[in-house]
């Protein structure tokens, strides 16, 4: 699997789309927290979904710079190609 | 000029939703005073106290109240000075010393609460080029401790040896330590650690163990020494964090590592 952002983000608006919950209208720039209503548990155990599934561990401090779906896309495909600092 | 407060508008909503529906704020609860370790008077009612840490009962101890008042009249009611300083008396070295016996270590250190011995220990363990990993269920204290460090913070899944694990293989190729954060009981689920799982984990990885027993310690294991030592693996734990404000029912601290990090 190509770990673009664009292709990281697709797996995680398909994700997002299995619960029923969350709007039909999501795009990359939706916000997690506010156009989701995910509380912050929430928000850590669907991160842990997409770990497992990528295979990466997302350090806390990149987390709190995560506000959109693409945000978080761009931390994982920069955690996958191993250039993070 | 920018409202300080304006932030917490939605948490205040939510609080007083909350109280819009219940005689009482369940926040504000004031015991006017303990009767007995389970007993407390509150609105003028005696009431059964089912939310303490008061595990041993201890906070009531006749025997601990009467050497608290002779200290106190001996050494009188503080050090007023950092443990550095002027703020080390004997007894806080005789203290140090006992615990580390009891927990059979080499070193122990004492803490003014639980929170702060996390605080000062998980931050200073772990540094700029270490790895800590915490179990995603962690308290406050051992979160607060990973902000406060320069440590790369890593969550695994709660109880979840498998995860931490495959985690810890993620990180093969990292150069700095990696330290693992569980705690014996947890304190909003009453969950128990898997702790020998977690420590064949992480031996097999060359990484740390750190566990706070503040809900364990003289709860579990047949010395009270907690989950590490009911599970056998105390030697596989090299750190432990207790508290004196649970089992033992007065505020203080414990940090004892195994091996000499402080001499």
């Amino acid at each position: 699997m190509a770990d673009t952002v664009a292709s990281i983000a697709s797996l995680i608006i398909d994700k997002l789309l299995a619960n029923p919950k969350v709007p039909r209208d999501i795009t990359g720039e939706s916000k997690i927290v506010e156009d989701l209503a995910f509380d912050s548990l929430a928000v850590m155990n669907f991160v842990m979904e997409i770990e497992d599934e990528l295979d990466v561990s997302v350090p806390l401090d990149k987390l709190a710079d995560i506000r959109t779906i693409n945000d978080l896309a761009s931390c994982l495909a920069t955690l996958k190609t191993g250039t993070s600092s | 000029m920018t409202d300080i407060f304006a932030k917490y508008a939605g948490l205040k909503a939510a609080a007083a939703g909350l109280t819009a529906h219940s005689p009482r704020n369940p926040f504000g609860v004031v015991i006017d005073h303990p009767v007995s370790a389970t007993v407390g008077l509150i609105e003028g009612r005696e009431t059964l106290l089912f939310g303490t840490n008061n595990y041993l009962g201890l906070s009531q101890s006749k025997a601990a109240a009467d050497a608290a008042i002779e200290t106190v009249r001996r050494e009188g009611v503080g050090t007023t000075g950092s443990r550095i300083a002027n703020g080390t008396f004997a007894l806080h070295r005789k203290l140090e010393m006992r615990l580390a016996e009891v927990f059979r270590r080499r070193h122990c250190m004492i803490f003014s609460t639980g929170y702060q011995a996390n605080l000062g220990a998980i931050s200073a363990l772990a540094g700029k080029d270490d790895v800590l990993l915490l179990d995603a269920d962690s308290h406050a204290s051992i979160y607060d401790a990973s902000r406060l460090g320069y440590a790369q913070v890593i969550r695994f899944r709660h109880n979840d040896p498998t995860d931490l694990d495959r985690r810890l293989a993620r990180l093969k190729d990292h150069q700095g330590a990696k330290l693992v954060v569980v705690e014996g009981i947890y304190s909003m689920t009453g969950n128990v650690a898997p702790m020998r799982e977690f420590a064949e984990v992480k031996k097999k990885h060359g990484a740390y163990l750190l566990a706070d027993e503040a809900h364990s310690f003289g709860v579990l294991g047949e010395n009270g020494r907690g989950v590490a030592e009911r599970d056998g693996c105390e030697d596989d734990v090299d750190f432990v964090v207790g508290t004196f404000s649970k089992s033992l029912a007065r505020l203080a601290v414990i940090a004892c590592p195994i091996s000499t990090v402080w001499s």
